[in-house]
């Protein structure tokens, strides 16, 4: 062969070889999460200003990150809330997602099976500032000493206040904030001032799911539901001196008895009690009440959980991105996913707007975060969010603490045995779960 | 003699009022039940057409004010919404005609025909009634996953075509047929397929019209199946398809659009029930009184 020809065959097959490489398609990752179905109205769209509610920005923010660069195509697929039943029917068909939506309390669940795949060593390298996380938000994800997950958000219950009735029951500061009663004492008398003002109950929650509210109590006294070797803690001094306050409340009719969810936020929004303790979740939904004509909620204000006993503390949940690729994922794939990942943490003041709690102090400690509605007014909520235990008998926790204490409120167990009974079965299920 | 003709009349009359007033008690009664059995479903026509901050303050109302119709315009301005629609007519349709076809050959089988093993493959298919679905969800959901067809409409039709419960039912039926019918059919020179669809098939059209609409109405209600396996939004069913356009997240439900979007899943089965209303009463008392 010619020397002309050699170098025109290598020159051709060099180029055959850069084709792969110059014509690569963009790696597809398959992004699973809940928060709903909202192509009609976000499908395409991908400007953040203009996104709202939780599935509008998590579509958004999807949309703008495959507007924004052609490395990596996400794929979203919308799974029903809180998204396991998918999870556990893909993993055990090897087709699960490689970045999903969780909740941090499941974590442990499947990172004790080699499900997910560890990120301690991975997301500096992929440019995640995992020093800027809140310490909370960092437990969420952290199991066995190693991180699973970035955490997207912290939300839990705070407190909710009529400011109206609280003034008519002389509850508010000169500057008609709520002078808000610290210590078991001190709410009780406010509860009493508040009952004799207005002759309306002073708080209220939804009594069918006490578990939060008993658990906040608890770590309020400095207890924990967990022991120190990750065993579950219920039948305590401090869990029973919790169940009593709730029953004490009940009982002198500061709280009201016998209502779910719906019911308690009812009372609430139809200015029948003077607060209520619902979620992060409600804040944007409570000011289209005090923007509604036909409610009654005109002055609207969110303070943390109230502190009654020795130290502020709050129930609390985290929304988390995991990766379920396991202990050996592949690298293109898990490379892709990390940069998606990245853009998720730095767009973290845009899931914010949904009135959850951001991850990062950077941005808690900007002046945007807190322009945000209300955000100022529960600021302590984010260093007082409770860590749920790491166990596996964490994701049975409150269906289980639920229905005793519902037994116990209606009058089916004696406190003493709901809280026996709710220890019992939880240590049976950690046993179960060993 | 016209005294006691009289006396009789005026009898007869106090009969017939007391009859009137007997009547017209009871149909006050049974209306004020039904009224009261209908109220779940007045309530959910109701909410459809409330404001979610109303709702929010009280949910039980069933006095729509303030009215709105923006709920209704939010399901029904969906663009996937006819797509999912037509998703469900589908994967119903077509799976409910093909369980008939195969399961009445089944049946057939089972009832006219021998052969070897017969027996123990009858008491297997029986024993396939007392297996929950929940049971086999994740092996067949692997076999899918194994074939590659999860995210079509072949997914969603293929499971429960050989249904345990319609091969008894039809099994049953067709014993109940004089076998002197095919006997005779034998003598003219038919076999056996087409005695099964020149005889059989037009005799049982009354048994093989129940199933076809419970068939249709389960597979249109179904739920965890289509949840797990069809994740992409094109092959959505209605009622998947719905619940993700109507969900919120955790507690925070939009009421009045979950309420619409009921209505609306509802209300081709609501029409197809009217129009059908014989056929599915006869098909309930066929279920109940099978030998």
């Amino acid at each position: 062969m010619s020397k002309v020809r050699l170098f025109v065959l290598m020159g051709l097959i060099l180029v055959l070889a850069a084709v792969p490489v110059i014509g690569q398609d963009a790696v597809e990752i398959k992004f699973m999460r809940f928060f709903g179905e909202c192509a009609d109205e976000f499908a395409d769209n991908d400007d953040l200003a203009a996104a709202y509610g939780e599935c509008g920005i998590i579509q958004t923010l999807a949309n703008a990150y495959n507007a924004s660069q052609d490395e990596v195509d996400v794929e979203t697929i919308v799974v029903d809330w809180p998204g396991v039943t998918e999870l556990n029917a893909n993993l055990a068909a090897g087709t699960a997602p490689d970045i999903m939506v969780l909740h941090g309390h499941r974590i442990p669940n499947y990172a004790s099976r080699g499900l997910l795949t560890p990120m301690s060593d991975i997301l500096e390298a992929a440019g995640i500032d995992v020093s800027d996380f809140t310490d909370n938000a960092l437990g969420f994800v952290e199991f066995n000493g190693e991180i699973y997950g970035v955490p997207l958000d912290v939300h839990g219950h705070l407190w909710h206040i009529n400011l109206d009735l609280w003034g008519e029951a002389g509850l508010l500061n000169d500057d008609g904030t709520p002078n808000l009663p610290v210590g078991k004492d001190g709410f009780l008398a406010a509860a009493e001032q508040f009952k004799e003002a207005t002759g309306l109950p002073f708080v209220g929650m939804w009594t069918n799911g006490l578990s939060r509210n008993w658990m906040t109590f608890v770590y309020q006294q400095g207890g924990s539901i967990e022991n120190e070797d990750g065993s579950p803690n219920i039948n305590s001094e401090e869990g029973m001196e919790a169940l009593s306050f709730l029953l004490q409340l009940r009982d002198e009719g500061h709280m009201v008895d016998n209502v779910d969810y719906a019911a308690a936020q009812e009372v609430f929004l139809n200015c029948e009690d003077g607060s209520h303790i619902n979620g992060t979740w409600v804040v944007n939904f409570y000011d289209e009440q005090v923007a509604d004509p036909e409610g009654c909620l005109e002055n609207y204000w969110v303070s943390s959980f109230p502190t009654v006993y020795d130290q502020p503390a709050a129930w609390s949940g985290s929304h988390t991105w995991i990766i379920p690729q396991g202990l050996n994922p592949d690298p293109v794939k898990l490379e892709a996913t990390l940069k998606y990942l990245k853009f998720l943490n730095d767009e973290n003041l845009s899931w914010a707007r949904t009135g959850h709690t951001s991850i990062n102090q950077s941005v808690i400690s900007g002046d945007e975060y807190n322009s945000l509605p209300h955000r100022n007014e529960y600021a302590e909520f984010v260093s007082s969010a409770i860590i749920f235990p790491r166990g596996n008998w964490a994701t049975a926790f409150e269906t289980i603490l639920d229905e005793e204490l519902s037994a116990a409120f209606i009058g089916d167990k004696t406190p003493e045995q709901a809280l026996a009974d709710a220890q019992a079965r939880l240590d049976d299920f950690a046993a179960f779960g060993q | 003699m016209s005294t006691v003709s009289s006396i009789g009349d005026e009898m007869r009359q106090q009969r017939a009022q007391q009859d009137k007033i007997r009547h017209r008690l009871y149909l006050f009664v049974l209306a004020i039940f039904a009224l009261i059995w209908m109220s779940p479903v007045i309530w959910t026509v109701v909410t459809s057409f409330r404001t979610e901050p109303s709702l929010q303050r009280n949910l039980a109302s069933f006095i729509p004010v303030p009215f709105t119709t923006e709920n209704w315009t939010f399901i029904l301005s969906s663009g996937n919404l006819w797509k999912w629609f037509g998703n469900s007519v589908i994967v119903s349709t077509i799976h409910t005609l093909a369980q008939l076809v195969v399961c009445s050959l089944a049946a057939y089988a089972f009832a006219r025909l021998d052969f070897y093993l017969k027996r123990p493959l009858y008491l297997l298919v029986l024993v396939g009634l007392m297996v929950p679905f929940q049971a086999t969800f994740l092996p067949v959901y692997l076999l899918f996953s194994n074939l590659k067809l999860h995210n079509t409409l072949i997914a969603l039709i293929l499971p429960g075509i050989a249904s345990s419960f319609a091969v008894f039912l039809m099994t049953q039926f067709f014993r109940g047929i004089p076998k002197e019918l095919e006997e005779a059919a034998m003598m003219d020179g038919a076999g056996r397929f087409r005695i099964f669809i020149t005889i059989i098939i037009p005799l049982s059209v009354p048994v093989m019209t129940a199933l076809a609409i419970f068939t249709f109405l389960g597979n249109w209600n179904s739920y965890l199946w289509p949840l797990v396996s069809a994740t992409s939004t094109e092959v959505y069913t209605l009622v998947i398809g719905l619940r993700k356009v109507s969900q919120s997240w955790g507690f925070v439900d939009f009421y009045g659009r979950n309420m619409a979007a009921a209505i609306f899943t509802a209300l081709p089965i609501v029409i197809f029930f009217f129009a059908f209303q014989r056929r599915i009463i006869s098909g309930i008392a066929i279920n109940s009184g099978i030998k």
